[in-house]
């Protein structure tokens, strides 16, 4: 029963696929999200794989201009809004009434239907892609008007994409709404808010982001629509309207956006991290005020994603921009601080926690150099802002995807993920991603512009790009790698037992898979990690926080 | 407090920020545009004024509604809810009335869109209230509140008095304001 | 031995990190030929001056820890690190020093943005650069004008010629979907929005011909709507123009 869980293609004619796909069980949605959002991961990547394949050389070899346009169009699309944000929600939907010890989220009901307007979304989004030749949305992620107007973008694509990504927006309310109220009113008794895991925390600013910055976003998109389909002139110059309002209304979405796709992993890892390092996690209260900062601030950086458009305070934007440095700063000292004196293990979940922090500081740091306009003037739409947010999504969101699969497969299914293929995918990985995207950072600094299907030869563009296919393949390899992994792990039934890690949050403290209502008796929560002071029980006061303990 | 409440309440709050998006489009363009609305584009706001009125009422009436379900006569929160229920169709007439009668298109200007989208949509979450609102009506029959826990209906009455709150911010900001 | 392995991996991108500051002060970017293009090279160069170590530092902490304290086969699994949970000094250093840090990047930047975005009261010269889907059109005060030739894939694409050491105004706009006006070489791109009109300066400071591209992505022909700019001497620019207008 259990080992089957969690893969994609689990042979469809056992009875009981039914039963899961209409289940209004967390963990049952949880798991479906997580398959469904890893899904839209190979296709999106595919799709990558092919632009980069037409990218290996200059000249035009593969796709017509069109087609790639529509490429990164979906591309894009996929991995923001139907890849990184729903496994972050799937994992929420799995983790949160397991850490903070409920039986269940607060609405099951309007939890799968939230999945399934995220399904709608992410079918009308495919469809937007495949729409007849001349149809397909191609006006990139983002979607400015005018070019997403009738006039440049005829056809049903843009507006398939249009609703796609409404219905998208629809679904993270309902769950944001699921998961503040869940976190609120149904926490355990001893699960103070100071004592919540890391991850359940960094969700709930998640939440909070998602009720506030999608709205206004399909706010600007009901306008395109409206535009586009019911002689709306809202953007239209010529008719007196501003094309620029879409921009604030999107990217007033579309920054916070990127924090919901990097807080749940910031989360992850920071629960990995201490585990593995058999230490507490260092500086928990400062960790907590650091990402609630980085809510707080998140929400007015939007139009640094519009410096080179002249309608804009550049400074104040800048300045907004530049603090968010800091809180994330104190997230990564925190990291260090929890490995510190430890004794670390680097197992597979810990591996892929280390390549986030390795591959995001550089995300981070250019994401710095950015936040300058002058510097934004040059390297703004450059494969160097390509390679920043690969740094930041690929390089750290989905490396904390990973970490997260290693360190909560075997509770979720009760067998374990291989050790040695786990750690050979890792190597396949970090190398292919740094591979793909650190020559990106050169041809941006080359003056190559993003969203060019074709290049001319000789400008230094050649070898770069060569290097970056040759390191999407690595990266492919090691994704089909860990398709096998997953599989072969139903077969190989490695038993997982209740707590393989030595975890800290209460799921660690029910058995592997766990029982229907989560737990059969819920151990006493004395501290911020119950589950550890159940194999080690001691005196109250030694885990008040803020005190030093020995072991 | 309950979850359907703390729910409904974030919901809204949400819900808000939607109509905030569209506001915040319509004071771009507006500082943008001059004069405004331009020449000729005037909106009827006496008309407007009167579905105004209707929708203060009605939120009243419904509150009366749970008042008395409050002292366990459910059947009076029934009747006030007709009640409301039947100002609300009247408001949604108003607007009818108005859309094919106001002297502009929507695509006469950006003024003449966002005059259509904002009370549009208003509209349609007018529509769903009248629709959340019947099944208040339909679970009091099926006696869902004689228990007296009225946690669903007054939920329910939030996304209504929602609709009225949303309807005078647009009245002040498209009507009154202009 | 997959351990080691791992380790490597990490070091090798945290030394790649580092190699980027060898590369000669420039860290790989395009000097710049004009003199608006001065102060971004040297805003760049002081982001890359300070990035670096500040990455250096963290990774050298990170790398640091996990080869120190590292559970060796020897350790017994059940062994656990030091249980320490905060250190509030220590808390607020790591998070003093940034706010220290942004508050000098955000000064520098702020001053060379004041500097590149200031247009001088008389321009010796003031060039209209329209963008088109998928074209562009330049003209000049006697009335020349360049423009794309119409093939959609341009074979030959349309020169800016400009004038060296002269102040030059450009006047950039869009009549259809929005462009973006971009020469790697000046590190400074405009968009080009319709229905507005953005003036910027930019004072050539070397001959020679430049590539030029437009950097926001305006539909099906968008990677070829290429330019070149070719910076002439004074002279050599007012007789270019005479032969032009003639
Ligand atoms: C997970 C997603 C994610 C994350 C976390 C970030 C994080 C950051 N991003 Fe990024 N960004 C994107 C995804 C992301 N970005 C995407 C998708 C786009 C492009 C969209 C498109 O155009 O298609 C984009 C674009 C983008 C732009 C617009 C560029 C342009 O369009 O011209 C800017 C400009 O300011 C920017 C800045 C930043 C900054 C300052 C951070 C900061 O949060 C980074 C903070 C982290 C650190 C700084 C490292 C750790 C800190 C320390 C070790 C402390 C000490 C350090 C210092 C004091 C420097 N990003
Ligand atoms: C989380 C976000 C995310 C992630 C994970 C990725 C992943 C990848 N991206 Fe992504 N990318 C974006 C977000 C992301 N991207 C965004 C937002 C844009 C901007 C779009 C726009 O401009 O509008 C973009 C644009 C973008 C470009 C620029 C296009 C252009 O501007 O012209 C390129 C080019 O190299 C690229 C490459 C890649 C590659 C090689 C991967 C690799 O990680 C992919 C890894 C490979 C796989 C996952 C495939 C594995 C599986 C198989 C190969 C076969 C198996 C398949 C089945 C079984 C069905 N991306
Ligand atoms: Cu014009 Cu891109
Ligand atoms: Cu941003």
């Amino acid at each position: 029963m259990s080992q089957e869980l969690p893969v994609a293609k689990a042979p469809s004619v056992k009875p009981g696929i039914v039963h899961r796909l209409i289940s209004t069980d967390h963990k049952n949605i949880g798991i479906l999200y997580c398959v469904a959002a890893f899904t839209f991961f190979l296709i999106g990547g595919s799709l990558a794989e092919l632009m980069r394949t037409e990218l290996a050389e200059s000249g035009r070899q593969l796709v017509s201009n069109e087609t790639y346009n529509t490429l990164f169009t979906i591309h894009g699309t996929i991995m923001i809004f139907l890849f990184v944000a729903p496994f972050g929600a799937g994992l929420a939907n799995y983790l949160i009434p397991l850490q903070i010890g409920a039986p269940d989220m607060a609405f099951p009901r309007l939890n799968l239907t939230s999945f399934y307007f995220f399904i709608g979304g992410g079918i009308l989004v495919l469809l937007a892609g495949v729409a007849a030749a001349g149809q397909a949305a191609a006006m990139g992620w983002y979607a400015y008007p005018p070019l997403s107007e009738m006039r440049f973008s005829p056809g049903v694509g843009p507006d398939l994409w249009i609703l796609g990504i409404v219905l998208v927006a629809i679904s993270s309310v309902m769950n944001g709404v699921n998961i503040l109220t869940t976190v609120f009113l149904m926490r355990a008794p001893g699960m103070t808010m100071w004592r919540l895991p890391v991850f359940t925390w960094n969700m709930v600013v998640v939440a909070i982001l998602g009720l506030v910055a999608f709205p206004p976003a399909a706010a600007g998109l009901t306008l395109l629509l409206i535009d586009r389909r019911l002689g709306g002139v809202v953007y239209d110059a010529a008719a007196g309207g501003d094309p620029t309002i879409y921009q604030h209304l999107f990217w007033f979405l579309g920054h916070p956006e990127v924090y919901i796709l990097i807080l749940p992993f910031f989360g992850v890892i920071t629960e990995i991290i201490p585990v593995f390092s058999r230490k507490p996690l260092f500086g928990y209260t400062g960790f907590i005020l650091a990402t609630l900062t980085i809510g707080a601030l998140s929400t007015g950086v939007w139009a640094h994603h519009m410096f080179t458009t002249g309608v804009v305070d550049n400074p104040f934007f800048a300045a907004m921009t530049l603090m968010i440095a800091v809180p994330t700063g104190v997230k990564f000292f925190n990291w260090v601080g929890s490995m510190w004196n430890g004794k670390i293990w680097l197992a597979v979940p810990m591996l892929f926690s280390v390549g986030f922090m390795l591959n995001f500081l550089i995300g981070g740091v250019t994401g710095v150099m950015l936040a300058s306009p002058v510097i934004d003037y040059q390297a703004a739409d450059t494969y160097f802002l390509v390679a920043h947010f690969h740094y930041t999504m690929l390089g750290g969101a989905v490396f904390g995807i990973f970490a997260a699969i290693y360190f909560w497969f075997p509770k979720m299914t009760g067998v374990m993920l291989s050790e040695k293929v786990g750690r050979a995918v890792f190597f396949l990985l970090f190398v292919g991603f740094n591979m793909t995207f650190w020559p990106q950072f050169v041809l941006g600094q080359r003056g190559m512009p993003r969203r060019y299907v074709d290049y001319a030869g000789g400008l230094g563009y050649d070898t770069p790009n060569l290097v970056s296919t040759i390191g999407s393949f690595v990266l492919s390899v090691g994704v089909l790698l860990f398709l096998w992994d997953v599989w072969s792990s139903r077969r190989r039934r490695t038993p997982a037992g209740d707590d393989p890690w030595g975890g800290y949050s209460l799921e660690w403290a029910t058995t592997s898979p766990p029982p229907e209502y989560n737990f059969d008796h819920l151990p006493r929560i004395r501290s911020e990690r119950p589950a550890y002071d159940l194999h080690r029980p001691v005196p109250d006061v030694v885990v008040e926080p803020s005190q030093e303990m020995t072991p | 407090m309950s979850p359907v409440r703390f729910g409904t309440i974030l919901f809204l709050a949400s819900e808000l920020l939607l109509f905030g998006g569209l506001f915040a489009a319509y004071f771009g363009l507006r500082s943008q545009t001059d004069p405004w609305p331009p020449a000729g584009l005037e909106p009827d706001w006496e008309l407007a004024l009167f579905g105004t009125v209707l929708l203060v009422v009605s939120s009243f009436c419904l509150s009366r509604g749970l008042e008395h379900a409050a002292k366990g006569r459910v059947d009076l929160l029934r009747r006030w809810t007709l009640v409301t229920m039947v100002l609300g169709v009247g408001f949604l007439a108003m607007e009818v009335w108005d859309w094919t009668h106001v002297p502009f298109e929507i695509s006469s200007s950006p003024y003449g869109t966002m005059y259509f989208t904002l009370t549009g949509i208003h509209g349609l979450h007018v529509l769903a209230g009248l629709l959340v609102l019947s099944v208040l009506v339909g679970r009091s029959f099926q006696g869902a509140y004689d228990s007296g826990d009225l946690d669903g209906a007054h939920s329910m009455a939030y996304y209504w008095q929602f609709c009225d709150a949303t309807w005078i911010l647009i009245f002040l900001v498209v009507f009154v304001l202009a | 031995m997959t351990r080691r392995s791992a380790l490597r991996g990490v070091a090798a991108s945290g030394v790649s990190a580092l190699l980027l500051s060898a590369c000669s002060g420039s860290f790989g970017m395009p000097r710049g030929v004009s003199e608006q293009a001065q102060e971004t090279f040297t805003t760049w160069q002081i982001f890359f001056i300070v990035a670096i170590p500040v990455a250096g530092i963290v990774y050298v902490l990170m790398l640091w820890s996990l080869i120190r304290y590292r559970r060796r086969r020897s350790d017994d699994p059940d062994a656990l690190g030091s249980q320490r949970k905060e250190n509030l000094p220590l808390e607020l250093v790591y998070t003093a020093i940034p706010i220290a840090i942004i508050i000098v990047l955000f000064v520098v930047s702020v001053r060379a943005n004041d500097r590149v975005t200031d247009i001088s009261p008389d321009p010796d010269l003031v060039v209209k650069v329209e963008a088109y889907a998928w074209g562009w059109r330049f003209s000049y005060p006697n009335g020349v004008q360049v423009v794309s030739p119409p093939s959609a894939e341009q074979s030959h694409e349309p020169v800016l010629v400009l004038p060296e050491s002269r102040t030059v105004r450009i006047e950039l706009t869009s009549n259809d979907t929005i462009h973006a006006f971009w020469v790697p070489e000046f590190l400074y791109k405009h968009d080009a929005i319709p229905g507005r009109m953005f003036e910027f300066d930019v004072t050539p400071t070397e001959l020679g011909t430049f590539q030029g591209h437009c950097a926001e992505f305006c539909g099906l022909n968008h990677a070829y709507m290429n330019f070149q700019v070719q910076v002439l001497s004074g002279a050599d620019f007012d007789t270019w123009l005479q032969q032009e207008a003639a």
